[in-house]
């Protein structure tokens, strides 16, 4: 919770290395560093990454920290029910497999303005310009921290970055050393296993490898019949850390997946079938990834990282998609003179993929090459070191469909005791077009029409849709109310242009398939506006020595109008009607006698008016048992309190929603060479 | 959605919470500015060496100072051999002789072999973490290893300038190059 508010500034002692102005700021060391023998010296491991880290009580945006404690006591088996605990980032399940995430509204299972980086790679599937959530997964174990930023991150982050960003940041190699097995199973959980070994090599190579499997049981649907949406997958991986000099590292990682699952989803017979119908299929699914990252550090003020990623996938789904991804990014930090830290870089993106799609659902052109270009700069002033800082920045970005994009920021941060801090931040984001604006064709099924002539219904993409664009205006306070209470307070209004709607298109008659058949479509265009105003906040209160509670809460609220010429009867709900209105949350952990740990978290979220989702808790709760910290058992309980639970209805009905059910799992975690080490 | 990736290493990365476990984070230079401290007390340098018997012991920086207020904080108050400890950074072109310990920034890499020479017949120690500062006739240098601060030591050079560096000091070094280039 409030991860923003748990780290009160002169706790921060992650020091940034950003030249003299700043550290001689510097609160007292916690350690007393001159005190230390050359012995203990030598083994003080040291946060060489951290050259260019800006301190949390800096950071001008609203910042939510899920930590790797955070993810052990939230019983989570999967990167979606983490992002549960986070204010304002709206998280609900389609089915066993599908999800729906988005931040601050406007949710969908193809939401598009959420950002999603693994270790800084863009995990986003230009696609429909948004996150595959069934195959981002990796032990979660590994996880360092989850980094989430509600709002825009368009000035650095580019396009997509409109509404948040998240960053999955793993740990480092040498930081998971020896073997570590893990096994689970339960009532929806079939069986889960990882198995990792980490170990080093010439004193400067690091590296561990793993394998993940998991097998999950399928869920009713609505009438209470199977959902048909088991699924399982089995994913391989590595990270080798390397210290090339002792100015240079470079970091290689990467993973191989396979596995399968299942979906109801639209199917159209023919072009004189009525009516859609809904046809349960299992799908094979496969890909992997593999990226570089290159960090010179020439000083404690200069530094330069180059990362280059190549991924891949394959889905056997109604899109039978094969995509390649090619991501170059350079980027250069430097400190300019005693108060300007500047980063700097250039990005390069190509993607190439191809698309089989059914009568119902089919891209065209089936096949894509896409390339990106950008750029960025953003240069953080102290106008006041320790107390006031300012940063203004400004991406460019060019893609093949809306051409150039300025995306600016400008940030403030005002901190005018260690315990309190302000911030706001104006910045505009642009969500540029994915493939599915610019090119699905939706059939829904037809009718003979007056002249005999079949008629279809169609939705067909618009080469020329727009950038949808949005203006974002934040504020917030974080403040250390005492060493057992934080706050984190949130408040934004975000103006929205050139929103997509869906315009109908003058009736033409088209011979394939057979028979000829007049199409009776509409189209996207960018006829939309609105606002959006809502606030988030979070805390965490420490009420005893071994009870912390985390309660957060976030209210949301979106209004979209039309522009005169719209015809749109549908994108106002879409809109509107996919976020809670008020959800909350509140985590207690409780660390009992003899290494025994409770822990429970208990998320509501409001009605959703489309799709006439009611309003729920969910309620999970863990118990776990540590011996010596080699072993570890823990008992976990998800969706407690209802035997099971709607959480969203797909609105584009591109697949069918199951229920969350009760369950329960148990998962031991085995570190045997941990034994009696303080790590 | 680009260039995403790497502002995270740079900009906007978010130290994490320390309460999570309670572990402290650690620069870099924090432990090479307690390495420096704890150098003093492994060195003995000539009488000469010092003005005065009171004279204090000086740790001069020559380029730009990664320490920050770190080694400040340190050596505040504290005595070795009898001797204050204060901290001096040098300008450009500034004399360098006239300190004890002195730390090269990486800042001055291309300046080393000019740094060096105007340090020829001193009894300075040198420490730097520039690449091979060991084999251009440097004293200390630190290397990092498994995110942990290392260190080497170029004994000719330091015999050279007349320092005694302790047994121990040479015990806990990565290695010791007593080879005369």
């Amino acid at each position: 919770v409030g991860a923003a508010a748990q780290q009160p500034p002169e706790q921060t002692t992650q020091q940034p290395a950003q030249g003299s102005q700043q550290q001689t700021q510097q609160p007292q060391q916690k350690t007393d560093l001159a005190s230390m023998s050359l012995e203990d010296l030598m083994n003080v491991q040291v946060t060489t990454a951290s050259k260019t880290e800006q301190k949390l009580s800096r950071v001008a945006a609203a910042v939510f920290v899920i930590s790797q404690d955070d993810i052990k006591k939230s019983g989570a088996t999967n990167i979606p029910d983490l992002l549960r605990m986070v204010p304002g980032i709206d998280v609900a399940q389609i089915n066993a497999n599908t999800w729906a995430i988005s931040a601050r509204g406007l949710n969908d299972r193809f939401s598009n303005e959420l950002l999603v980086m693994v270790d800084g790679r863009t995990v986003y599937t230009p696609t429909f310009g948004g996150v595959l959530w069934d195959t981002l997964d990796l032990p979660l174990e590994d996880i360092e921290r989850i980094e989430v930023i509600r709002g825009p991150g368009g000035s650095v982050w580019g396009a997509n970055a409109v509404n948040g960003v998240i960053n999955i940041i793993t740990k480092k190699a040498a930081d998971t050393p020896g073997v570590m097995v893990v096994a689970g199973g339960g009532n929806l959980d079939q069986g889960s296993g990882t198995t990792q070994y980490g170990g080093s090599v010439e004193g400067n190579t690091n590296y561990r490898i793993y394998t993940k499997y998991f097998n999950e049981s399928q869920q009713a649907d609505p009438a209470g019949q199977p959902g048909g949406d088991g699924w399982h997958m089995l994913r391989g991986g590595f990270r080798m850390d390397t210290a090339l000099s002792s100015k240079d590292t470079l970091t290689v990682q990467g993973d191989l997946y396979t596995g399968e699952e299942g979906q109801t989803s639209p199917f159209l017979p023919s072009v004189t079938s009525p009516a859609l119908i809904d046809v349960n299929t299992q799908f094979n699914l496969s890909g992997g990834y593999l990226q570089g990252i290159w960090n010179r550090v020439y000083s404690p003020r200069s530094d330069i990282t180059l990362q280059i990623s190549y991924d891949h996938y394959k889905r056997d789904d109604v899109l039978m998609e094969t995509r390649d991804t090619l991501n170059i990014d350079f980027q250069h930090h430097f400190l300019w003179g005693d108060r300007q830290n500047v980063v700097w870089g250039l990005g390069y993106r190509y993607t190439t993929s191809t698309s089989d799609g059914t009568l119902a659902v089919s891209l065209n052109p089936a096949d894509y090459k896409t390339q990106v270009f950008s750029s960025f700069i953003q240069d953080e002033i102290a106008l006041a070191p320790e107390r006031f800082y300012l940063t203004v920045g400004t991406k460019l970005e060019h893609n093949a469909y809306t051409g150039f994009n300025l995306m600016p920021s400008v940030r403030a941060t005002w901190t005018p005791t260690t315990h309190h801090m302000f911030w706001a931040a104006i910045s505009k984001a642009d969500r540029t077009p994915a493939e599915i604006d610019t090119s699905i064709r939706l059939n829904f099924g037809g009718f003979t029409g007056s002249g005999g002539t079949p008629v279809l219904e169609s939705l067909i993409g618009n080469p020329n849709f727009q950038n949808e664009e949005a203006i974002a205006y934040e504020m917030g306070y974080r403040a250390t109310v005492s060493n057992r209470l934080s706050l984190d307070l949130t408040a934004y209004f975000n103006s929205y242009t050139h929103q997509e709607t869906t315009e109908p298109v003058p009736e033409f008659l088209e011979p394939d398939p057979a028979p000829p058949h007049f199409v009776m479509a509409e189209t996207y265009e960018n006829l939309m506006n609105g606002e959006a105003h809502g606030i988030e906040a979070a805390a965490k209160w420490k009420v005893m020595d071994r009870w912390t509670i985390s309660p957060g809460y976030a209210f949301e609220e979106i209004h979209m109008h039309l522009a005169p010429t719209s015809q749109d009867t549908t994108s106002i709900m879409d809109a509107e009607g996919t976020s809670p209105r008020h959800s909350a949350q509140l985590r207690s952990n409780v660390d009992l006698p003899h290494h025994w740990a409770w822990d429970t978290s208990a998320y509501f979220v409001d009605r959703l008016a489309s799709g006439n989702v009611p309003s729920y808790t969910r309620l999970d709760s863990q118990l776990t048992w540590n011996w010596k910290k080699m072993l570890t058992v823990s008992l976990v309980g998800q969706n407690l309190l209802k035997d099971h639970h709607l959480e969203f209805v797909d609105d584009s009905g591109s697949v069918e929603s199951t229920l969350e059910k009760r369950s329960a799992y148990v998962k031991i975690v085995w570190h045997p060479e941990l034994k009696g080490k303080s790590k | 959605m680009i260039s995403a990736a790497l502002f995270l290493l740079a900009g906007l990365s978010i130290a994490s919470p320390p309460h999570a476990n309670a572990q402290e984070v650690i620069s870099e230079y924090q432990v090479k500015a307690a390495y420096l401290f704890n150098f003093l007390k492994f060195v003995e340098w000539p009488s000469d060496a010092f003005s005065d018997p009171l004279a204090p012991i000086i740790i001069g920086i020559t380029g730009d100072d990664p320490f920050g207020s770190t080694l400040q904080q340190i050596v505040l108050g504290k005595t070795v051999q009898d001797r204050d400890v204060i901290i001096r950074k040098y300008r450009p072109a500034e004399d360098l002789r006239s300190c004890q310990i002195l730390f090269i920034s990486p800042s001055e890499e291309k300046r080393l072999p000019h740094i060096l020479e105007s340090l020829r017949g001193s009894s300075v120690l040198t420490v730097s973490d520039i690449d091979r500062f060991v084999e251009s006739g440097g004293m200390i240098q630190f290397k990092m290893e498994n995110s942990r601060v290392r260190f080497s030591i170029g004994l000719a050079a330091a015999e050279r300038a007349r320092l005694k560096i302790s047994s121990k000091l040479l015990a806990v070094a990565q290695a010791v190059s007593t080879g005369k280039e």
